[in-house]
């Protein structure tokens, strides 16, 4: 009885320590996932700045602002 | 064998085997009870760690929720000199690496007096990490959170910066510090000879800064700063500013001051370019200013929009002549076109019926001479002179904006008051923090709505082929706004004939505000007039604006008059 009493402390205490490893893992993985999560943020701000669209569309694909007389609104209340 | 030879190596193993157990319990009691505490103090040194959770900062989002200023991570490169095996190999390799100059780092890698130098604080982890995997004795990492700014010079001098620490030193960064900056949590560990956690003692975990959400609007500013930046450009000017108010709510759109810099290399610019002008400086207004003397004036019904006078060229003040920027004949003019025309003569003539008491007290009541409590920090609250200490002349200087100094945000909330049928709102940056509820806008009435709507009426006039503000018209809908061209304080004293600043303050749609725009272009060179030089960038600006906010037209026959150009 108290061997099995023992072995099972000493399973619990494996287990407890296995469990902190993993913890100790997946925190550091949560820290390195913020990271790329930010980094990616920042990225995807740079990339949708309105300026530098604006520029790559006038480079790359050669189109123009659209002048205010070009648009035309609808008005759906009448 | 005979069971008598067995029976005595029996007794020997027992024996052996008792002694050996109790040695192994004498031990087992020296090292557990005896030298217990001892021990245990030299295990926690070595396996137990109370290291410092480092709380992340508070992202900076723009209203349509694009990071401003974020948080990236970065990594520590630092040494300890009394590890270091070959100080040479470490200070070319860390240099190569990290693109720092060599001899710059060995003499520090051989200061065996200490044990702990920065090799590099934040560098780039990519590169750090192919450092780490060379294995240098004595060269150790850890991670770091560097902020940046991602839209680079948008918004620059609004967002400040935040330093090597990730506390804000500037701007909103330092503004909004309670916020963004989290508190830091702690961990007690226990770590097996590999480095690996295997028991957490305890632990109070970080607590992130909140983000916040500004007023801004990336697309709008970056719009501001690139008219802004060519504005300057054109009339070789020595800066600019401009501000974009939402007068129905006093948020700020945008604010820029031109030239601007990357907030990611602030280290590198002069701290004169870093300041937000719009709201830490002071300018004399010029006549941007009559605004504020004909509300007055027709707030306490000294006069009418349609009341006459007959106008010299000139006006003598005490012992100053005051005449028109534009000579003229002796005229008669309605109070209309004297704003419409920008007349100095018929203002003063106005502003010397109401009183210096009674415009003293609307100075203060437009919010002049007192911050209006933006929430950015070093505010000015312009400079007013008490009416008190007005000399005989001060009454020919302050209605047409002289002798009065005022920042950009204040002229724009003075302009956005009219625009918002005479309702003044305090104007901000900051729409909401995460998890807190927006605060409330401060308002008060400054005039009544019909005399907003009079002075709506009035600005719309500047704005035409007999106003000074021709050049701010935006085809195919209605502005209001006025023009200022104020010549700058000489530092041996009395005003420049050389330098000046060009303003121009305007409402679009006139009839149904959707924007208050002021540009402030400072010290322009071949014109100096507001409707030369601001009025155009207004344009600009407004333009755009109205188009990026699918604002309908308001004066749709006036596009069949425009002539198309394009917006970029």
């Amino acid at each position: 009885m108290i061997g099995v009493l023992l072995a099972g402390v000493v399973f619990m205490n494996v287990a407890v320590l296995r469990l902190n490893i993993r913890l100790d893992q997946v925190g550091r993985d949560r820290v390195r996932l913020r990271a790329d999560n930010a980094q990616l943020a920042s990225q995807l701000s740079s990339a949708q700045a309105a300026a530098r669209i604006q520029a790559l569309a006038q480079k790359k694909l050669g189109v123009q602002p659209a002048l205010a007389q070009e648009t035309t609104y609808l008005n759906l209340n009448k | 064998m005979a069971p008598r030879l067995a029976n005595r190596r029996i007794r020997l193993l027992l024996a052996v085997l008792t002694l050996a157990f109790a040695v192994t319990f004498a031990r087992a009691f020296w090292l557990q009870v005896v030298r217990a505490p001892k021990l245990e103090r030299l295990a926690a040194q070595q396996h137990r760690e109370t290291i410092t959770t480092p709380a992340s900062r508070g992202t900076i989002y723009d209203r349509t929720g694009s990071p401003l200023a974020i948080g990236e991570e970065a990594t520590t490169v630092y040494a300890d000199p009394r590890q270091v095996q070959n100080a040479r190999k470490i200070a070319v390799e860390a240099g190569h690496a990290l693109d720092l100059d060599p001899n710059k780092i060995y003499p520090q890698l051989l200061d065996k007096k200490r044990s702990f130098v920065y090799v590099k604080r934040k560098a780039d982890p990519e590169r750090a990490a192919a450092l780490e995997r060379r294995g240098l004795a004595g060269l150790d990492f850890y991670p770091e959170e560097r902020r940046s700014y991602p839209q680079h010079s948008v918004a620059s001098q609004v967002l400040g910066y935040a330093g090597v620490d990730n506390t804000g030193i500037a701007g909103l960064e330092l503004g909004l510090e309670r916020y963004l900056s989290g508190t830091p949590g702690t961990q007690t560990i226990v770590r097996d000879p590999f480095g690996r956690t295997i028991d957490v003692v305890s632990s109070t975990p970080e607590r992130p800064g909140r983000d916040v959400f500004l007023t801004l609007d990336h697309t709008l500013q970056a719009k501001v700063e690139s008219v802004l930046r060519s504005t300057v450009e054109k009339w070789h000017a020595a800066g600019g500013t401009a501000v974009v108010l939402d007068p129905k709510t006093g948020a700020v759109l945008a604010m820029s001051s031109a030239p601007g810099f990357d907030a990611n290399n602030f280290a590198k610019v002069p701290s004169s370019l870093q300041r937000n002008r719009a709201v830490t400086d002071t300018y004399e207004p010029g006549s941007t200013f009559k605004a504020v003397t004909y509300a007055a004036a027709l707030t306490d019904k000294v006069v009418t929009p349609n009341t006459t006078f007959t106008l010299q060229p000139s006006i003598q003040v005490a012992d100053r002549r005051i005449s028109d920027a534009e000579p003229r004949p002796t005229e008669t003019m309605t109070v209309a076109e004297m704003l419409a025309r920008s007349s100095n003569v018929g203002t003063i003539t106005v502003a010397e019926l109401l009183g210096k008491r009674r415009l003293g007290s609307w100075i203060e009541r437009f919010g002049f001479g007192k911050k209006t409590g933006i929430d950015f920090p070093g505010e000015s609250p312009g400079i007013t002179l008490p009416v008190d200490r007005w000399s005989g002349s001060t009454i020919g200087n302050v209605p047409i904006g002289q002798g009065i100094a005022v920042t950009p945000v204040q002229m724009a909330a003075a302009y956005a008051a009219l625009a918002n049928k005479g309702v003044w709102l305090q104007p901000h940056l900051v729409d909401h923090v995460r998890g807190r509820s927006p605060e409330k806008v401060a308002r008060h009435r400054v005039v009544s709505p019909a005399i907003a709507q009079e002075l709506m009426g009035m600005l719309q006039g500047v704005v035409s082929t007999q106003g000074t503000g021709g050049e701010a018209a935006v085809p195919g809908y209605t502005v209001a706004g006025k023009t200022g061209t104020a010549s700058k304080l000489d530092p041996r004293g009395g005003y420049s004939h050389t330098d000046y600043v060009a303003s121009f303050v305007g409402i679009v749609p006139a009839s149904a505000p959707k924007f208050v725009v002021l540009v402030a272009i400072d010290e322009p060179r071949g014109q100096i007039f507001g409707g030369v030089v601001a009025a155009p960038a207004f344009r600009d600006i407004a333009r755009f604006g109205l188009q990026y906010l699918e604002v309908p037209p308001d004066d749709p026959a006036s596009l069949k008059d425009a002539v198309g150009a394009p917006l970029g």
